[in-house]
């Protein structure tokens, strides 16, 4: 099962909790904008945390996570089920980033990315311990296959189950557990020093 | 169950799927390497849960905003547009045509055409002889 995060990711359970009720998504379809803006405050960090891994670019992924709420809002009439909300979003971020980053998702992540630096709120050399941890973390992942990376993000961060992701991809839910079980393999021998016991 | 077996399963083992489960268990309750297996991928997931997430830069709904207030205003703008196309279309389909002359051939063309025009000119003096005929 997909871990969901909670104080690291900002309250992903939270997120699905208010991002998918029906009620506010039907709002937002009739071109109410506060409830389009309430949606957006609770999938505004998964989604652009999701292009982000895949963009590995700043600027792209926010220009993308703007994008992808716009096609969202624009064609939110044709959306039947408000339960296929979430999965339908990350549909949309999966498309636009597939047609503009197109196989160039491989760059490793910048070892200075404040992302993965020290806590501002902590201290200590248990700070630095964490913050290292998170640097190598970051660029195991970053150092996956695009493929293997995709699925690892959207079950491992976003907690998007196997099905859903399979049907996202437009691949069988067996493909997906196989790219899942390599992507922890190679970041299982990469993490090596931090998972084996001593 | 051996271990070669027991390896690409612990995977999906992760996942709950329940293929082969119980034998799976019963191979991991006595294969100490392969129980240090599941506990390193286990604490994969566990770091993996735990990475940390990037704050989207502020001023994102701002843009949303805009482009959405944008395609709204030039949608109007494309109807009136779309109508105006069809109505000049519609106008230049109903329009009464001038009707196309007979078609006329050789000299016949120049009589019709030109001769009016040009008089005796240099057509008018080079024409009959085309045709045959004496100064």
């Amino acid at each position: 099962m997909a871990a969901v995060r909670t104080a690291t990711l900002g309250g992903a359970d939270a997120v699905a909790a208010d991002g998918e009720a029906p009620e506010r998504i039907a709002r937002a379809r009739s071109g109410d904008r506060a409830a389009q803006r309430l949606l957006f405050e609770c999938w505004r960090g998964p989604i652009y945390n999701y292009l982000r891994q895949m963009a590995r670019d700043d600027e792209l992924a926010a220009d993308l996570t703007q994008e992808t709420f716009v096609r969202a809002y624009r064609h939110l009439p044709r959306l039947r089920h408000e339960a296929a909300f979430r999965a339908w979003l990350f549909q949309i971020a999966h498309n636009l980033v597939r047609d503009r980053v197109a196989g160039a998702a491989t760059v490793a992540l910048d070892e200075d990315d404040p992302a993965y630096g020290p806590d501002p709120h902590g201290d200590g050399a248990r700070q630095l311990e964490r913050a290292e941890l998170a640097a190598h973390v970051g660029r195991a992942v970053a150092a996956l296959s695009p493929e293997h990376r995709e699925v690892v993000v959207l079950h491992h961060f976003e907690a998007l189950e196997v099905e859903e992701i399979a049907r996202l991809l437009r691949v069988r839910p067996g493909t997906v557990k196989s790219r899942l079980a390599r992507a922890r393999e190679q970041l299982r021998r990469r993490l090596a020093p931090y998972v084996e016991d001593s | 169950m051996d271990c070669d077996q027991a390896r690409p399963m612990l995977s999906d083992y992760l996942e709950g799927s329940p293929v082969r489960r119980a034998e799976l268990e019963a191979h991991l309750a006595g294969c100490v390497a392969c129980a240090a297996e599941l506990a390193a991928l286990r604490r994969v997931d566990d770091l993996l849960a735990a990475a940390p997430w990037a704050e989207p830069p502020s001023g994102l709904w701002e843009g949303v905003e805009a482009r959405l207030e944008e395609r709204s205003a030039r949608r109007p703008r494309l109807v009136w547009a779309g109508a105006f196309a069809a109505a000049a279309l519609l106008l230049a389909v109903l329009w009464p045509r001038p009707t196309p002359p007979e078609e006329v051939y050789s000299h016949d063309l120049y009589r019709v055409t030109c001769a009016p025009a040009f008089g005796d000119g240099l057509l008018g003096d080079v024409m009959p002889s085309l045709r045959g005929e004496a100064p």
